[in-house]
C-alpha cells in the first residue's frame, strides 16, 4: 500500500482505538496485556501509540488507574471509569449513526 | 545499573522536577510490561530488553510524552508571523545597518580593511541580536494565551493610490525649500568673516557645476511625482526613471560628502576662529549623514516601486 492510503488508514484507525479501549477496559487491565488483546482482535496498535493514549484518557478522566502491589513488580492496572462509559456510550451512537450514513452514501 | 535504568535516567534529563517521579514510574511499569512481552515470544532477557528499549526511540522523543510543557518554541498559531517580522527586520534594518557601519567606519578611519572587518562584525552582531529579541518576543506571545479574536475589521485597506495632490503639493513644498536653500545659503549673510562679506555653508566651488546640477534633480523630481499623480500607479518606465533619480542623487551626493567636498572650508576656519573646537570632522560626519538620510527612503521608494509596478503586470 502506497503511503498516502497508508496515511488515510492510520488515520482511520486513530479515530477510533478510543472507543475500543473503553470497551475492552470496562474489565481492569494492565498495558500490555490491552496491547495484545486489541492485537488479537485486529487492532494492530504500536505501544508508543496506546500507552501515552491511556496517560491521555486517565487524564481527561475517561479510565482509572490503580497499582497492583501483590507481586514482586508493582503493576498499573486501568479500567473504565462511570465518565468513560458514558463517553463510551455516546462513541457507540456516533458510530452506528456513521455507519447509517455510510451505507445509504455507497448506495447512491 | 541496568540498562533500563540508564535509559529511564537519559528520559528523565529531558523532563522538568516536577515531572520526573511520575515518568519513572510509569516507564518503569511499561518498560517491565514490554520486556515481559518479548520475552514471551522466545527472546532473551538481554535481547528482549534492547529490543524494548530500542523500539521506544530517543529518550527525548518519549520525555515528551510525560511533561505537559509546550514541545514548541513558537507554535502554529504565531508561526507565520514570527517568520514574516523576521525576514521584513532582516531585510531592511541589517542592510541599512550595514551600510551605514561602512561608511562611517571608513570615512572617520579611512582604512578599507578595518572598515570591513568593523562591518562584517557590527552586522553579524545585528543579525543575531534582532533573531534573538523577535524568537523571544513571539516565544512569550505564543504561551501568552488567548489573545483577542481577529475581527474582519481589522484587515488592512486595500492600497491607495500612490500619490494624491495633496502628497505632490507636499513632496513639491519641500523640494522647491530644499532648492531655495541651495540657492539662499550662498549669498546668506549668517556667518560673515572679517571683511564683512557672508560665509556660504556649502563649498562655493560647488557652483560651477554640482549645485545647478541638484536643481535639476529637484526639477526632475517634482516632474516624477506630478506624472505618477497622472498615471495613478507605478508603471514601469516611471519606476525606472525613480531608480535613475535615486542613483543620480546619491552617487555624486556620497562621493562629494565623502570627499569632503560639500563643506565650505572658509566657514569651517571663521567658525573655528570663534572657538569652535573639531567642527572639521563633525561637519563632515553630518554632511555624509545628511546625505543617507536623504538618500535611504530614495532608495526605499524606488525598490517599492518597482515591486508596484511588477505587481501590476500580473
Amino acid at each position: 500500500m502506497d503511503e498516502t492510503a497508508d496515511g488515510h488508514v492510520h488515520e482511520l484507525r486513530r479515530g477510533t482505538v478510543v472507543m475500543a479501549c473503553l470497551v475492552m477496559l470496562r474489565e481492569p487491565e494492565y498495558g500490555y496485556a490491552l496491547l495484545e488483546g486489541l492485537a488479537k482482535a485486529g487492532y494492530d496498535v504500536d505501544s508508543n501509540t496506546l500507552y501515552p493514549l491511556l496517560r491521555r484518557l486517565e487524564k481527561q478522566g475517561l479510565l482509572t488507574s490503580e497499582w497492583d502491589t501483590s507481586e514482586a513488580r508493582p503493576r498499573k492496572f486501568y479500567r473504565t471509569s462511570p465518565r468513560g462509559a458514558q463517553v463510551q456510550r455516546v462513541l457507540d451512537d456516533e458510530w452506528r449513526r456513521l455507519m447509517a450514513a455510510w451505507t445509504t452514501l455507497r448506495r447512491n | 545499573m541496568t540498562l533500563t535504568d540508564r535509559y529511564i535516567d537519559a528520559v528523565e534529563q529531558y523532563l522538568p522536577k516536577a515531572d520526573r517521579a511520575e515518568a519513572d514510574r510509569e516507564l518503569q511499569v511499561r518498560i517491565a510490561e514490554e520486556i515481559d512481552g518479548a520475552r514471551a515470544s522466545g527472546a532473551s532477557d538481554d535481547q528482549a530488553e534492547r529490543e524494548v528499549l530500542q523500539r521506544l526511540g530517543h529518550p527525548a522523543s518519549v520525555a515528551g510524552q510525560y511533561t505537559a510543557d509546550s514541545l514548541v518554541l513558537v507554535g502554529p498559531k504565531h508561526y507565520l508571523q514570527w517568520r514574516r517580522l523576521l525576514l521584513l527586520l532582516w531585510t531592511t534594518l541589517v542592510p541599512v545597518i550595514t551600510l551605514a557601519t561602512f561608511v562611517v567606519s571608513y570615512a572617520t578611519e579611512g582604512q578599507l580593511g578595518s572598515a570591513i572587518g568593523q562591518t562584517i562584525g557590527i552586522t553579524v552582531g545585528a543579525i543575531v541580536t534582532i533573531g534573538f529579541w523577535v524568537t523571544a518576543s513571539y516565544a512569550v506571545i505564543d504561551r501568552a494565551g488567548q489573545a483577542e479574536p481577529w475581527t474582519l475589521d481589522a484587515l488592512p485597506e486595500a492600497s491607495d493610490p500612490p500619490m494624491r495632490p495633496s502628497d505632490v503639493l507636499g513632496i513639491s513644498a519641500t523640494l522647491v525649500l530644499f532648492g531655495g536653500w541651495l540657492i539662499w545659503q550662498n549669498s546668506s549673510r549668517l556667518v560673515t568673516d572679517a571683511s564683512g562679506a557672508g560665509v556660504p555653508a556649502l563649498d562655493p566651488g560647488l557652483w560651477s557645476f554640482w549645485l545647478p546640477y541638484f536643481l535639476v534633480w529637484i526639477l526632475v523630481m517634482i516632474a516624477t511625482k506630478v506624472a505618477l499623480l497622472r498615471t495613478g500607479r507605478w508603471t514601469l518606465p516611471l519606476a525606472v526613471g525613480n531608480a535613475v533619480l535615486f542613483v543620480a542623487f546619491t552617487v555624486p551626493a556620497l562621493v562629494l560628502a565623502l570627499s569632503d567636498r560639500l563643506i565650505n572650508p572658509a566657514i569651517v576656519t571663521e567658525l573655528t576662529a570663534r572657538g569652535a573646537q573639531d567642527l572639521d570632522n563633525a561637519l563632515f560626519l553630518t554632511a555624509i549623514v545628511v546625505v543617507l538620510c536623504i538618500a535611504g527612503p530614495l532608495l526605499w521608494g524606488a525598490i517599492s516601486a518597482f515591486r508596484k509596478a511588477l505587481a501590476h503586470r500580473r
